[in-house]
Parts: C-alpha cells; sequence; structure tokens
C-alpha cells in the first residue's frame, strides 16, 4: 500500500512537529515499515461495503444543558502555562518570524 | 482486602491514619519502582478526614479509610499527573477527574500516582521516563503494561487497590502478570473525564485489587453516567457487590472461541484455562466452542487505530499551555518541535504512525480500512452472543518476560496484546484473575469477556474462579 522511507518519516515528522535526530529517523523507518507491513493484512478482507466503526458507542452522545457551569478560571488555567502574561498565553512571535 | 479494611476500621481496630502510615512505610522499601510520586502528607490529612467519617459514622462507605493508589494519568487536583512522561513531570492539574471526585467523596485516601508506561503507551511498562517496574513476583521480569504500578502496588501490598487504565489490555495484561485481579470496564461504564486522552476510542478507567469483590466495590464507586464526558453512559452506577452475588448464582453459557487456542499458547496458560473449563463444568456451566474469526487482524486494526487517535489527542502538547516548554524563541514551530522532543521513544514512533494513517492519500488506506475491520470484529461478538453469554480467553499468549526481552522490536510487543485488544475495539468489559502459576513460578492470569454492561457477570465468574480453581492469596503485612 505505501512506500514508507526515510523522506516519508521525515515529512510526517515535520506534520506532527516532531523533532527526530538522524538516528531516530532511521529507527523509526525501519520499524514503522515493519509495522505497515503487518498491518497490510487487513487487504485480504473485502471491506467494500462495510461501514467503518469509529467508536463503539453508536448513539448521538446526550448533550447537556448550555449553562454556566464553575470553572477554575482564566487565571488559574493560564498559570499553568510556562510563560504568560497577565489572563494571555505567551509565545514566540509569530508574524514575521523567521 | 477492602471488605476486611472496612471490617477492621469501622470497629476501630486500626485508624485510617495508622493504615495509611502502614502503606507509605512500605512503599518506603518498594523496590518494584510502582510509584511516581507519593503524596506522603495529603494521604494522612485525607486518613485524617477519613476517621473524623468514622468516629462519626456518617458517610461512611466501603472505600472510606482505605488507602488507594491511582494511576498517574489521572488528573488529581493539586497532585502531580505526569503520564510517566517528561512532558507532564511537573504538571499538576487544576481539577479532580470524575472517578477521583467519586473516590474522595466516598472517603478513600490517596497514598499517591502509579507509575504506567508513557501516556499508556505500552504492555510491559518499560517506556516510563521514569523507569519500568518490575514484577513484585520476580524482580527480573515485567509488571505488565501499561498499568504496572497499578498491579505491582496491589501485589507488593504498596495500595489496598488501585486505578489504572485500559486501551487494549493496559488493566488486565498487568494483572495477569503479577497475580491480581483487574476489570476494564465496558467502554462508557465509566467517565473519561481528567483520564488524560490516548485513544478516546478504547480507553477506560478500571480497577485492580486482590480480589474479584475489590474490583467490584471500586467499579461501585466511579461507574455511572457524567454530563462531563459525552461517551459515559447515562446510566446509574450500581451495587457491583450485590450484583455479583445474584450473578454468582447463576448459570452461564460459556464461549471458547477457538482462534484465542492457538499455537504459540504457553503450555501452563492453556492448563490454567482447561482447569478452569472443569471447574466450570463441574458447577454446571454450560462451555461452547465458538470461532471468532476476525481475531487474527485485530493487533493490526488496533495498532492503526490507537495510534491514529493517540497521534491527534497528544497534538495538545505543545509547550503553550501546560506542561514542560523548551525554548525555541526563535518561532512558534521551532518551540512545539523543541518541547515535543521530551517524549519518549515509543511515544513519538506512534505518533509517526498515526500521524501517517491520517495523512492525505493514506487515509482510506489505513484508518479507514482498520475501521471497517473494527466493525467486523464486532460483529463477530454480536453473532456470539447470540448463543453465549460470555466469553472465556487467555489474557496473554505468555507469562511474563524479562525486562529488555521485546524493547527492540515494537511489533512483537504490540503482537502480544492479541487477546486483550478485541474487547477495547468491541467496546466490551473484560477481567483478568490470576488461574495459576507458570514453571517459573509466574502468574498466568484468564479472562472474562462479556456484553455490555455484564461486568457483575464477569466478576462473579472471577470470584468462581478464586474460589473454585487457584487462590493467588496476598501479604500486604496487616
Amino acid at each position: 500500500m505505501s512506500k514508507f522511507g526515510a523522506d516519508t518519516v521525515r515529512k510526517v515528522a515535520e506534520l506532527a512537529r516532531l523533532q527526530l535526530t538522524e538516528a531516530e529517523v532511521t529507527k523509526f523507518t525501519e520499524q514503522v515499515g515493519h509495522i505497515l507491513a503487518y498491518v497490510e493484512k487487513l487487504d485480504a478482507l473485502d471491506t467494500a461495503q462495510v461501514a467503518p466503526l469509529l467508536s463503539p458507542l453508536e448513539v448521538v452522545p446526550p448533550l447537556r444543558a448550555d449553562d454556566l457551569r464553575p470553572s477554575p478560571g482564566a487565571e488559574v488555567m493560564v498559570s499553568l502555562a510556562k510563560e504568560h502574561l497577565y489572563e494571555s498565553y505567551k509565545v514566540p512571535q509569530v508574524m514575521g518570524a523567521h | 482486602m477492602i471488605l476486611s479494611l472496612h471490617e477492621k476500621l469501622t470497629t476501630r481496630k486500626i485508624s485510617s491514619v495508622e493504615l495509611a502510615k502502614h502503606y507509605l512505610a512500605r512503599i518506603k522499601l518498594d523496590k518494584t519502582n510502582s510509584y511516581i510520586s507519593v503524596e506522603g502528607n495529603e494521604a494522612l490529612k485525607m486518613a485524617a478526614a477519613a476517621d473524623t467519617r468514622l468516629a462519626a459514622g456518617e458517610n461512611v462507605t466501603l472505600l472510606t479509610g482505605v488507602p488507594l493508589g491511582i494511576k498517574d494519568l489521572l488528573c488529581t487536583k493539586d497532585m502531580i499527573t505526569t503520564c510517566a512522561s517528561k512532558i507532564l513531570a511537573d504538571y499538576r492539574p487544576p481539577y479532580d477527574a470524575t472517578a477521583i471526585v467519586r473516590l474522595k467523596s466516598a472517603g478513600a485516601t490517596f497514598l499517591g500516582k502509579l507509575n504506567m508506561d508513557e501516556f499508556a503507551m505500552g504492555g510491559s511498562n518499560e517506556s516510563s521516563a521514569f523507569g519500568a517496574v518490575r514484577n513484585p513476583v520476580n524482580h527480573d521480569y515485567v509488571a505488565g503494561g501499561s498499568s504496572g504500578g497499578s498491579a505491582a502496588a496491589v501485589k507488593a501490598g504498596l495500595a489496598a487497590a488501585t486505578l489504572g487504565s485500559d486501551t487494549g489490555g493496559s488493566v488486565r495484561l498487568p494483572a495477569a502478570y503479577t497475580g491480581t485481579v483487574g476489570l476494564k470496564p465496558t467502554y462508557g461504564s465509566v467517565s473519561r473525564y481528567g483520564l488524560v486522552a490516548f485513544a478516546s476510542s478504547l480507553d477506560q478507567i478500571g480497577p485492580l485489587g486482590v480480589s474479584a469483590e475489590d474490583c467490584a466495590i471500586l467499579l461501585s464507586a466511579i461507574a455511572g453516567g457524567d454530563a462531563s464526558d459525552s461517551t459515559c453512559a447515562p446510566r446509574p452506577s450500581a451495587d457491583y457487590l450485590e450484583l455479583m452475588k445474584d450473578a454468582g448464582a447463576r448459570k452461564y453459557r460459556i464461549g471458547l472461541p477457538k482462534e484465542y487456542f492457538i499455537g504459540g499458547l504457553q503450555k501452563e496458560v492453556a492448563g490454567s484455562i482447561d482447569r478452569v473449563v472443569q471447574a466450570l463444568k463441574k458447577a454446571g456451566h454450560t462451555l461452547v466452542d465458538i470461532s471468532l474469526p476476525h481475531t487474527e487482524y485485530s493487533v493490526a486494526v488496533y495498532y492503526i487505530v490507537a495510534v491514529s487517535e493517540a497521534s491527534s489527542n497528544l497534538a495538545r502538547f505543545d509547550g503553550v499551555r501546560y506542561g514542560a516548554r523548551l525554548a525555541g524563541d526563535r518561532s512558534l514551530a521551532e518551540m512545539y518541535k523543541q518541547t515535543r522532543s521530551l517524549f519518549g521513544e515509543e511515544v513519538k514512533r506512534r505518533i509517526i504512525l498515526g500521524t501517517f494513517a491520517l495523512s492525505a492519500g493514506y487515509y482510506d488506506a489505513y484508518y479507514k480500512k482498520a475501521c471497517q475491520v473494527r466493525r467486523l470484529i464486532k460483529n463477530d461478538f454480536d453473532k456470539a452472543w447470540q448463543r453465549v453469554d460470555l466469553v472465556l480467553a487467555p489474557v496473554s499468549p505468555t507469562t511474563a518476560f524479562k525486562l529488555g526481552e521485546k524493547t527492540a522490536d515494537p511489533l512483537q510487543m504490540y503482537l502480544n496484546d492479541i487477546f486483550t485488544v478485541p474487547a477495547n475495539l468491541a467496546g466490551l468489559p473484560g477481567i483478568s484473575v490470576p488461574a495459576g502459576r507458570d514453571a517459573k513460578g509466574l502468574p498466568v492470569g484468564v479472562q472474562f469477556i462479556g456484553k455490555p454492561f455484564a461486568e457483575a457477570e464477569l466478576l462473579a465468574l472471577a470470584k468462581f474462579v478464586e474460589s473454585e480453581v487457584y487462590s493467588e492469596g496476598v501479604d500486604h503485612g496487616l
């Protein structure tokens, strides 16, 4: 089903925002390729007429009333961040960054 | 264990504080690395509050004053919750998981947070950033995972009982490897609110204990609908201790799926199942040969579905809102990448696999295909339920393996989950109960799988195995 090589690992790592060493790229190329080769056994099954099962609970999840409920509050939540300013998260420059 | 502790506590033979001190002293001598953090002062405060309740005779439950250990992926307010990951090494959640709220309300004492595979990804508890858990029965062997600390702590007498979580066998497998009882409830039985998500369509919180009764008591306390989790079934909890008594009086048709008794099954595992089968027959139950024909595809389906969901769930660890954050002052992307380099190897491997399976051009071939076969696996069980009430199966093809034995080959490690992942894929409850020891003295577990919400029947049959087939025994020094 796939050509899973080192370039694919690098591309997927970029998508997943993972920084891999070259040693990790080599290792994951082999190991994940091995796992995907095993997964290809699923191709033996004809599933053209089978609806995917995404969750064991095939019911519409019950919704609670859209009421205000107590929460820890913005100050508490923001204080969990390593860097914050007042009630905002502080991150590196986004616009015009390198 | 819990009933006996409850009797001692309510008759004032021991106080909650004394009991907490007893377990905390044992934890200090622990050689299994079961705990990631021990909250001695908090435990003693909770125990003192339980003593007040016991003295007043008000709001006393079976768990009041009982010292428990909690897997370190359940959010506990103001107690560190690491998920055994460097990325959450100093994370203190601002809220309690629903299961934790309910245990607190029952008056339980929390001793600390238990070791596990990083983000519950593993079957041997060797992927923890805080070191592997050793099997209390033999320290050279793994305790199983991912709830290795939860199982080892029960076996080694480092908590009266514990909570774990089971995404593909993570309660049942360590229970089997350590000679303890572990229950994976029906998907939707227990609220997942505050359970750090690994694979949201598979995760369930489950109890581990010395006995089926201990698991019943914990399940009664934590189960039941919760408005904070829309996947939690809107039904009340129940008194599983009473329900399992009723369930124990009935006779069942019990299925033996031929696909679970294949080559590679360790002879002592097969032997233990045989002894259980003979005892069940003798007691008047009917054993039926059945087929679950898509079992051989379970591991392939599981490792696509679970890692796909995981790659999405773990996107939240970006260094912005909570958890660790590594430099990366130049750009947001650099900060994300440096922070996420704190993930361990198994987590990274699964994120790579999951991201690939969900990526454009591969989604249909991997994720959608896996979900289609997932339905076939569930259909197998639905068909089986027309002939039988429960399924009896091994938990794992073998007993515990040596530390380091399987870490070099992830696929071999994954294949070990062949008998546990089907219940997660189909959303069914499963229980692991000790049924013997192998020639090396390592515990063997057997598994019962039931229809949705058949936890009482599973608990009853686990108790049957304890009383009629094999008693593992445990010493908590009390």
